[in-house]
């Protein structure tokens, strides 16, 4: 190739994974873990353990309908029925930028008296629109989103034919640097499939609020209801739920309402394509009006490669694949900042100014892998030291998470400037480990009526949840001692 | 079945790494030539289309897109095992070269 276009697309690559990365580190971590969103929500609610999941009453349903109606004006309100994922009753809002839930027993209908926790919903809104105002959050994520295409293809252009040839080698004898930009480049070409669809799927879902107007015919909007008239529903909500899965020949997912309808959606977890498919009754009637399966821009390959990002189908196998995935591209993310702050740091700069920019760059690379990693291990943390009873629980889970974040951030910053970046990432990834490892601990102690009654109701959700961070915790420990001694933190 | 999967497509990843020319063992006298470096081909391919029919048997619709993930997740820990354990993948390479040439 020639070779000033070979500079240009180098410079391209770095530049544009550098400030891509800065953000694509924290949306892929909080993607990892939003494919877990139900488990990591009821874990942060440990007293569901008290109930026993049970088969959906037409009592239950009502219930649900009557707390619906205090909820009514509140923006993206629905009942969400239960499923063999998550086997409770929720009538879910939004308010203050998160998913709020009422969680109501299946069978009794009854309120379960749960703790007041952001849950998984505040991992979500990271993720979704990285806990901002959406218009500003999700107008940063379709940037990045962007920015990230771009970089997969100039990073396929640069490294292909280099990594043809260390194919299945990654030259550990090699030293430091090299290391870290071999791990960079395998990771980045093995998870090529991956990466493509989620930085594809990503611009999708943000890019038509951006690039169409608001003329999208045929688009059901899950924003609506917020103040529209309502008027009493005289069915059995039970008996439509039955007629919409015969229907859909499928479980119901949610039911929300408009004015003068019921709509009753999908829950398929069969095909990656089933996405937002809903069925209208009557409100009066009880007659279907109507049934949609939304396309809104390029139809079927775009409902496919976005039920692939949501990990729609598939069950708990291709959300752990899934995960593994995510977690290995924000490892290459990870790697890639590194070697960034890594190949300059011996540099001899022209200028003071131009020092400090470095050492800048360099904090933020380390402030940015650190932060959201022992960030959200902090948050699980929180939720079991903040008394359940205490006022504004939520708001404080999540204050203390910024701060966490904060204080990571500042000491990346702080670390950069002293000259001991890998130093600090060594043992913020120590301290990662462990906090990873004691939790479990923690829970047992805290919780340990509930943990035992969850076993009593064969609900191994809790168990599960805690070997899984307990092997995380494990993993990085393991990770963080092979780095010591073969000394790969230059 | 899962175990059955992740065994077949790791053992065909496994079977390509071991046609590849610079992982042959050249200090002996097992290098393959290019009959058997195609019929080694043929086999990795045989292997890993059957993982993927199982794939799409066992978990349906999304099942080939699983099995594309699961190939590079595999594709990766075979890496880093040819990688840091290389005496080891070269014992286990003259091994199956050794059973592989027999048997032809």
């Amino acid at each position: 190739m020639h070779q000033k276009t070979l500079f240009i697309i180098k410079t391209t690559h770095r530049w544009i994974g550098l400030i891509g990365g800065w953000f694509l580190f924290m949306i892929m971590i909080s993607g990892c873990l939003t494919l877990f969103n139900s488990e990591i929500s009821q874990w942060m609610r440990p007293e569901l353990a008290l109930v026993k999941p049970a088969p959906l009453s037409s009592t239950a349903l009502d219930q649900a309908y009557k707390v619906w109606l205090y909820s009514q004006n509140m923006p993206k309100n629905q009942i969400i029925l239960p499923s063999e994922r998550d086997p409770y009753l929720y009538v879910s809002y939004l308010k203050d930028n998160l998913k709020k839930n009422i969680i109501l027993d299946p069978n009794q209908g009854t309120i379960i008296p749960v703790r007041d926790t952001a849950g998984a919903s505040f991992i979500f809104s990271i993720h979704k629109k990285l806990f901002m105002n959406p218009s500003i959050g999700q107008f940063i994520l379709l940037i990045v989103s962007f920015l990230f295409i771009i970089s997969i293809l100039t990073g396929i252009i640069l490294h292909f034919k280099t990594y043809v040839k260390m194919l299945f080698n990654l030259q550990a004898k090699a030293n430091p640097l090299r290391i870290q930009l071999n791990f960079h480049t395998t990771i980045g070409m093995l998870f090529l499939p991956f990466l493509s669809v989620m930085a594809l799927s990503g611009f999708l879902f943000v890019a038509p609020s951006y690039l169409t107007a608001s003329s999208s015919p045929a688009k059901i909007t899950f924003k609506h209801h917020a103040n529209i008239p309502y008027t009493p529903a005289h069915q059995d909500l039970l008996n439509l739920v039955v007629k919409a899965e015969h229907y859909f020949n499928n479980p119901a997912g949610f039911i929300f309402f408009t004015h003068k309808e019921i709509k009753i959606g999908e829950a398929n977890s069969s095909y990656l394509s089933s996405f937002k498919n809903t069925v209208s009754y009557n409100n009066v009637t009880g007659a279907m009006t109507s049934h949609t399966s939304p396309s809104p821009m390029f139809g079927y390959p775009q409902k496919v490669i976005f039920g692939f990002h949501i990990a729609k189908a598939g069950g708990v196998i291709f959300r752990t694949i899934n995960f593994i995935l995510g977690l290995g591209s924000a490892i290459c993310v990870a790697l890639a900042l590194l070697y960034y702050s890594n190949r300059y740091k011996n540099k001899i700069y022209p200028n003071k100014l131009a020092y400090i920019g470095h050492k800048t760059i360099e904090g933020i690379n380390t402030g940015v892998i650190m932060a959201p990693l022992i960030g959200f291990i902090s948050f699980l943390w929180i939720n079991r030291f903040i008394p359940v009873d205490s006022h504004n629980r939520t708001a404080n889970e999540i204050m203390l998470f910024f701060i966490i974040g904060s204080i990571i951030f500042i000491y990346g910053l702080y670390s950069a400037y002293f000259n001991f970046t890998n130093h600090a990432l060594k043992k913020l990834l120590i301290i990662f480990s462990y906090l990873c490892l004691l939790l479990p601990v923690i829970d047992l102690m805290t919780n340990f009526t509930l943990f035992t009654q969850s076993l009593l109701n064969s609900n191994y959700l809790y168990l599960k949840m805690d070997i899984t961070i307990f092997v995380l915790g494990v993993c990085s420990l393991l990770f963080s001692m092979f780095l010591k001694k073969k000394n790969y933190l230059i | 079945m899962s175990i059955i999967i992740i065994t077949l497509n790791i053992f065909s990843i496994f079977i390509f790494a071991s046609s590849l020319e610079k992982f042959q063992n050249k200090q002996t006298d097992q290098q393959l030539d290019q009959k058997a470096v195609k019929r080694f081909r043929i086999i990795s391919l045989f292997l890993m289309i059957i993982s993927f029919i199982l794939c799409y048997v066992y978990w349906q619709k999304p099942g080939w897109i699983i099995g594309i993930n699961l190939t590079s997740i595999n594709s990766l820990i075979i890496t880093v095992f040819i990688s840091y354990f290389p005496q080891r993948f070269k014992e286990w390479n003259e091994k199956f070269h050794a059973i592989f040439i027999k048997s032809a």
